[in-house]
C-alpha cells in the first residue's frame, strides 16, 4: 500500500516535471525568440519605414521642382 | 444817305436862290408866258420832286419843300438859278446814284465773294476738321487695335498662367495623394507590428498561464511529497527518489516563475511598443488628414465609428498601461483584439480607398472597375447607407474584406470602398440579411453584382476575371 502510494506520487511527479520540463522549453523558445525575432522586426521595420521615407522624400523634392518651375513660369509671364 | 446829302444840298441851293431873287421880284413882265416855260423846264424837276415824294421823306418836309418852290417860283433868276442848281445837283445826284449802284454791286459782289470765301473757309475748316477727326479716329482705332494686342497677348499669357497653376495644383495634388498613399503605407507597415506584437503578447500570455498552471500543479504534487515524506510510511529506498524529485520540482517551479517575470517583462516591453507605434499611427493619421483632406471627404460612417474606437481603444490602452494584473490585461487583450478586428476593418478600407487613388494616379496594372472618377466626384461626403441595418453591412463588409484577404487578392482589397458604395446603393433589396438567406436572391446578387463591375470597368479585358470573382464572392458569401 505505502510502495502503491509511494510510486502514484512519483508518477505524478515525473508526470508534472515533463510538463514542467516542457513549458520551460517553450517559455525559453519565446523567450529567446522575440528577443531575435524583435531584432528582426525591427530591423526590417526600420528598413521599410526609412525606403517609404526616402519615397516621401523623393516626391517633397520633386513637388519642389514644380513649385519653383511654376514660380519661374509665372514670374516669366 | 445819298438822298439826304442831296436834300441838302437842293435846300441851300433853293436857299441861296430864294435869297437872291427877294431883290428882283419887280420884275415880272411877261409873267405867264415865262410861267408856261418855267414849267416847262421845271418839269424835270417835278418829276425829281415826284421822285423824291417816292422816297421815305417825311411828308412835312416834302411838303416844306413844295412850298419853298412855290415861293421861290416866281422870280425867274430865281427859277432859272433853281433850275440850274438843280440841274447841277440832279446830275450830282444822278452821278452819286449811279455811284451807289456801282457802289452797291460792288458791294453785291464783294459780298458774294466774302459768302464764297466764307463758304470756301467754312469747307476748308470743315474739311480740316475732318481730317483731323479722321486722324483722331485713326489714332483711336489704332489705339485699340493696339490695346486688342496687348488685351491679346495679356489674355495668351494669363492663359499660360492658368495652364501651368493648373498642372501645377495637380502637381500638387498628386503629389499629396502620393504622400498620403505612403503615410498611409507606414501606417500599415507599423499596425502589421502591432499585429504582431500583439500576437506575442498573446503566446506568452498563453504560456504564462500554462506555466501558472505548471506551477500549481508542482505545488500540488510537491505538498503532496512533503506530506507522504511526513507520514512515515516512506521506505528507506523511496524515500532519497522522492526527496531527490521533490527537489526537482522546487527547482523547476522555481525556474518557471523565472520565465513568468521574463514573460511578463517582455510582455510589458511588447505592450510599450505597440503604444508607441498606435501613437505613431495617431500622428501620421493627422498628418495624412493634414497633407490631403481630400482624401478624406468620403469619410463615412466608419470614419466616425474609427474615431469613437480610437477613444475607446486609448481607454483600453491606458488600462493596458497598467499591466501588473495579467489577467485583467489579458482580457483587455481579447477584448481590444476585437475591437482591433473591427478597427483593422476600418483601417482596411481607408487603406484601401488610398491605394485605389495613388494606384490610379500611378497608373498601376490594377482593375479599373472601382476608378470611376465620375462616380467618384459625385459622390457624396457622407454616402448614403440603405442598408437599413448598419451592422448587416459591416457584417457583409467584414465577409467582404475576409474574402479578399483569402483570396490574396491585392487588386481586390482597394475596392472595399467601392464595394461599400455599391451596397448602399443596392439599397436594402439585394445583400441585406434577409435576402442572403433566400437562394432566390442569390441569382440576382450575383447579376447586380456583374452588373456593376461591367458599368465599373473600362478595360473590358478585364471582365471575365471580374464576372468569375463576382460569382466566387457571391458563392463564398452564400457559403
Amino acid at each position: 500500500m505505502t510502495q502503491n502510494s509511494s510510486q502514484n506520487i512519483l508518477d505524478k511527479a515525473d508526470a508534472v516535471l515533463r510538463k514542467a520540463d516542457d513549458a520551460i522549453t517553450s517559455s525559453n523558445q519565446l523567450l529567446s525568440q522575440l528577443n531575435e525575432e524583435e531584432e528582426e522586426m525591427d530591423k526590417h521595420d526600420e528598413q521599410g519605414q526609412n525606403k517609404i521615407d526616402e519615397e516621401i522624400a523623393h516626391i517633397v523634392e520633386d513637388t519642389n521642382k514644380a513649385t519653383l518651375q511654376f514660380i519661374d513660369e509665372v514670374e516669366k509671364q | 444817305m445819298n438822298l439826304r446829302k442831296s436834300w441838302g444840298k437842293i435846300k441851300n441851293a433853293s436857299a441861296e436862290t430864294t435869297a437872291g431873287a427877294i431883290g428882283g421880284q419887280e420884275i415880272e413882265t411877261g409873267q405867264e408866258e415865262q410861267d408856261a416855260r418855267v414849267r416847262q423846264e421845271a418839269e424835270p424837276k417835278r418829276s425829281l420832286i415826284g421822285k423824291l415824294k417816292e422816297k421815305v421823306w417825311p411828308p412835312i418836309v416834302v411838303r416844306d419843300l413844295i412850298d419853298h418852290y412855290r415861293t421861290c417860283w416866281k422870280a425867274p433868276k430865281v427859277r432859272e438859278e433853281v433850275t440850274r442848281k438843280i440841274e447841277i445837283n440832279t446830275n450830282e445826284l444822278n452821278d452819286e446814284l449811279e455811284q451807289e449802284k456801282t457802289f452797291k454791286k460792288e458791294r453785291d459782289k464783294t459780298t458774294n465773294e466774302l459768302t464764297k470765301l466764307k463758304e470756301k473757309l467754312g469747307d476748308a475748316l470743315t474739311a480740316k476738321s475732318q481730317t483731323e477727326i479722321q486722324k483722331g479716329i485713326d489714332n483711336l482705332e489704332q489705339k485699340i487695335i493696339d490695346a486688342e494686342s496687348k488685351s491679346e497677348k495679356l489674355r495668351k499669357k494669363i492663359e499660360k498662367i492658368k495652364t501651368s497653376q493648373l498642372k501645377f495644383e495637380a502637381k500638387i495634388e498628386h503629389s499629396c495623394k502620393r504622400i498620403s498613399a505612403k503615410l498611409q503605407r507606414k501606417i500599415d507597415r507599423n499596425q502589421r507590428v502591432i499585429d504582431k506584437k500583439k500576437e506575442d503578447v498573446t503566446k506568452r500570455q498563453e504560456q504564462f498561464d500554462k506555466n501558472r498552471e505548471t506551477i500549481n500543479e508542482l505545488e500540488e504534487v510537491k505538498r503532496e511529497i512533503t506530506q507522504h515524506l511526513q507520514s512515515g510510511e516512506v521506505t528507506n529506498i523511496v524515500k532519497p527518489v522522492l526527496e531527490k524529485q521533490l527537489a526537482n520540482i522546487s527547482d523547476r517551479a522555481e525556474k518557471l516563475k523565472n520565465q513568468n517575470i521574463q514573460l511578463q517583462d517582455q510582455n510589458s516591453r511588447l505592450q510599450d511598443k505597440v503604444n508607441i507605434l498606435r501613437g505613431k499611427n495617431t500622428t501620421l493619421g493627422s498628418k495624412q488628414k493634414e497633407i490631403y483632406p481630400a482624401g478624406f471627404k468620403e469619410a463615412t460612417l466608419q470614419e466616425t465609428e474609427a474615431e469613437e474606437e480610437d477613444e475607446e481603444d486609448t481607454e483600453e490602452t491606458a488600462e493596458e498601461g497598467d499591466a501588473e494584473e495579467m489577467i485583467e490585461g489579458q482580457e483587455a487583450d481579447k477584448e481590444e483584439t476585437e475591437q482591433n478586428e473591427q478597427e483593422s476593418t476600418v483601417e482596411d478600407e481607408e487603406q484601401e480607398q488610398i491605394e485605389t487613388k495613388e494606384t490610379e494616379d500611378e497608373e498601376l496594372t490594377v482593375p479599373h472597375f472601382f476608378q470611376n472618377k465620375e462616380a467618384r466626384a459625385s459622390s457624396p461626403k457622407v454616402p448614403e447607407v440603405k442598408i437599413d441595418n448598419t451592422r448587416e453591412l459591416e457584417g457583409i463588409m467584414t465577409k467582404w474584406n475576409q474574402w479578399t484577404k483569402d483570396k490574396k487578392e491585392e487588386s481586390l482589397a482597394i475596392q472595399s470602398e467601392s464595394f461599400r458604395r455599391f451596397l448602399n446603393e443596392s439599397g436594402g433589396t439585394v445583400f441585406s440579411a434577409p435576402t442572403l438567406k433566400d437562394a432566390v436572391e442569390k441569382d440576382e446578387a450575383l447579376r447586380l453584382l456583374q452588373d456593376y463591375f461591367t458599368d465599373q470597368v473600362k478595360d473590358k479585358a478585364e471582365l471575365p476575371d471580374i464576372k468569375n470573382l463576382a460569382e466566387d464572392f457571391i458563392e463564398s458569401y452564400y457559403a
